[in-house]
């Protein structure tokens, strides 16, 4: 198979490019779901509404932006590099997660935080309790959102020199040689398809049988 | 336990708005008093301001003298049950959790958790065996309302608050939850106050009723005192035209049935023509026919037997009747009534055996004292 060709011959070197690009994901993914939930935790508490409200808007009309311009924008501030790259897959990721971290927590019935504080919870035993818990569905898919969108874009991160299966694309595109564009483009499929069907798993073993219940409802 | 409220106020918009203005009452202890008025008139700010959810602006909350400043606002909730209108069941919690929230914040041993959220189960007819795991998207509407009652009862409060907790659920099943709560209230005698906008179920529930409007109290009484002496034109605009009707739902039909009646035992009377002679002598147009144990079968008229031959058995020419049991209110034997077409009405024992009848005169009359005390 001519579109396999240079697949096979470079397995050594397309392993090493997929690792470096899931290095590039997880750990600007990562701190964007620890921060993107923190953000969404934190301007979503009681008497905080305006500010919730604000990052909602905010990071809604971000989610817009394209990530070519981010890539570009962080490359005028910080230069080329896998630094430069990971910060600007760690905002693009951020986005997602605080926006439905923010959202879904400001979606908690107010009638259960009602029957939680009359019944003696105290703020933090409302959140951990009650406000989590019962997002975990929106949190579990900002985070998902993030995971895909992050992979994808790490491939384009390429152009400002952070490496990873980028890389073996935009030479392809170049050298015109599809085969190479292939061996660049699959793997990021696979990535992309195999970590959100873990995150997948991971949503369904952490959110509770009441949910899935009235999710169905 | 006894709540008084002393000078309370709520101010909204630095004093622009007075939500509860001013009021001074005592909630008597183990017994229901229903907080009532039309919307705004500072029913359910009053309710929070007793747990805490909405601070007060002024005067003060005395749990037993003592005041709710003295107490944490946490503990203090904790040992007030508290149930609302939307139930707010923790959807992502089985009903075991759902009602062991409070027991656990308190650090119950789990053993005598689960032994209360059985009982709690049980005392709000649900069989545990089959609900403790349900989730609450497996239950229906009564259902969850029962569990949501189950929940605030769960760490034994001498005091709950309820803020309209049947309010969401159709005419039907909320009649049905009134008589279970009525039932539970029996049993438990807690200090129960309840906010509602139904006068129909303030008079059901209510042993004592506090009736509001723009955030001052226009009457609290005895329920039986609010029905028969209105204090002003508002409390009787709430009550409704109805309410002689509304009264006599609060009178049983034990109280107000008479013993004085014609029966005759078909066991001894056989034939129509015995029948007659009893009634001539009787100088009555009809009178009941009871059979084995004095079980009501239903009546025969003059009229009727009169057509008939007089060796005809008497049984063939009884008539068929509706009747009303003792427990039964006025309200439920006037429907019966007018629905059968009936003068008076047989009232029987749950096996049937007659034990007197009650007169829609009687009932007429009784209605005639509301309205005469409306004027």
């Amino acid at each position: 198979m001519e579109l396999f060709s240079y697949f096979f011959e470079n397995i050594p070197y397309i392993l090493e490019k997929t690792w470096q690009h899931f290095y590039l994901f997880l750990i600007s993914w990562s701190i964007a779901v620890v921060t993107g939930v923190f953000i969404g935790i934190i301007s979503t508490r009681p008497g905080k509404e305006k500010i919730g409200r604000t990052v909602l808007a905010v990071t809604g009309a971000t989610q817009a932006v394209p990530s070519t311009a981010v890539i570009a924008l962080v490359f005028i501030f910080m230069g080329i590099g896998a630094l430069p790259a990971m910060f600007a897959l760690f905002i693009y990721s951020l986005v997602p997660v605080t926006f439905n971290t923010a959202s879904g927590l400001m979606n908690v019935s107010p009638d259960m935080k009602e029957a939680a504080m009359g019944m003696g919870m105290t703020k933090n035993q409302i959140l951990f309790k009650v406000e989590l818990p019962t997002s975990i569905p929106a949190i579990a898919s900002g985070i998902r959102t993030a995971a895909v969108i992050n992979i994808g874009t790490a491939a384009i991160a390429a152009i400002i020199g952070a490496g990873g299966l980028g890389e073996i694309i935009f030479i392809g595109l170049r050298l015109m040689d599809v085969s190479r564009i292939f061996a660049g483009a699959l793997p990021v499929a696979v990535l992309a398809l195999v970590v959100d069907a873990l995150l997948a798993l991971l949503e369904k073993a952490i959110m509770s049988d009441g949910l899935k219940l009235s999710k169905e409802n | 336990m006894q709540i008084r409220l002393k000078n309370l106020t709520k101010k909204y918009d630095n004093g622009a708005f007075k939500a509860v203005d001013n009021i001074s009452l005592t909630f008597d202890e183990s017994k229901l008093t229903v907080l009532i008025g039309p919307s705004g008139c500072g029913k359910t700010t009053t309710l929070k301001m007793i747990n805490r959810l909405i601070e007060r602006t002024g005067g003060d909350i005395l749990f037993d003298e003592k005041s709710i400043d003295e107490m944490d606002r946490i503990n203090l909730r904790r040992k007030i049950g508290y149930a609302i209108q939307n139930i707010g069941l923790f959807i992502h919690m089985s009903v075991f959790d759902n009602i062991a929230v409070v027991p656990r914040l308190l650090k119950w041993p789990e053993q005598k958790i689960k032994d209360r959220v059985e009982e709690l189960l049980e005392l709000v007819n649900l069989d545990p065996e089959l609900h403790m795991y349900k989730y609450p998207a497996q239950l229906s509407g009564g259902q969850k309302q029962r569990i949501g009652v189950a929940r605030s009862l769960a760490a034994d409060p001498d005091v709950i608050l309820m803020d309209e907790p049947f309010g969401a659920i159709d005419p039907i099943n909320r009649e049905k939850l009134q008589d279970a709560f009525i039932e539970i209230q029996e049993k438990i005698k807690k200090t129960i106050i309840f906010v509602t906008h139904d006068i129909r179920e303030a008079i059901k529930l209510g042993d004592k009723i506090v009736i509001m409007n723009n955030g001052h109290i226009v009457q609290y009484d005895d329920t039986i005192n609010v029905v028969n002496q209105p204090e002003n034109e508002f409390v009787e605009s709430l009550l409704g035209s109805d309410r002689a009707l509304k009264g006599l739902e609060m009178l049983s039909v034990k109280d107000n049935y008479i013993k004085d009646f014609v029966s005759i035992n078909a066991e001894e009377v056989k034939t129509v023509g015995t029948a007659l002679e009893y009634l001539q002598k009787k100088e009555k147009s009809y009178a009941y026919v009871v059979g084995k144990k004095g079980i009501l079968l239903g009546y025969c008229t003059t009229k009727r037997l009169q057509k008939k031959d007089k060796h005809d058995d008497l049984i063939e020419s009884v008539i068929k009747t509706e009747s009303i049991q003792p427990y039964s209110n006025l309200m439920e034997a006037i429907i019966t009534m007018v629905e059968a077409g009936l003068t008076s009405c047989p009232v029987v024992n749950s096996k049937d055996q007659l034990l007197g009848i009650i007169r829609f005169k009687t009932l007429v009359d009784i209605m005639g004292s509301f309205e005469k005390s409306e004027e």
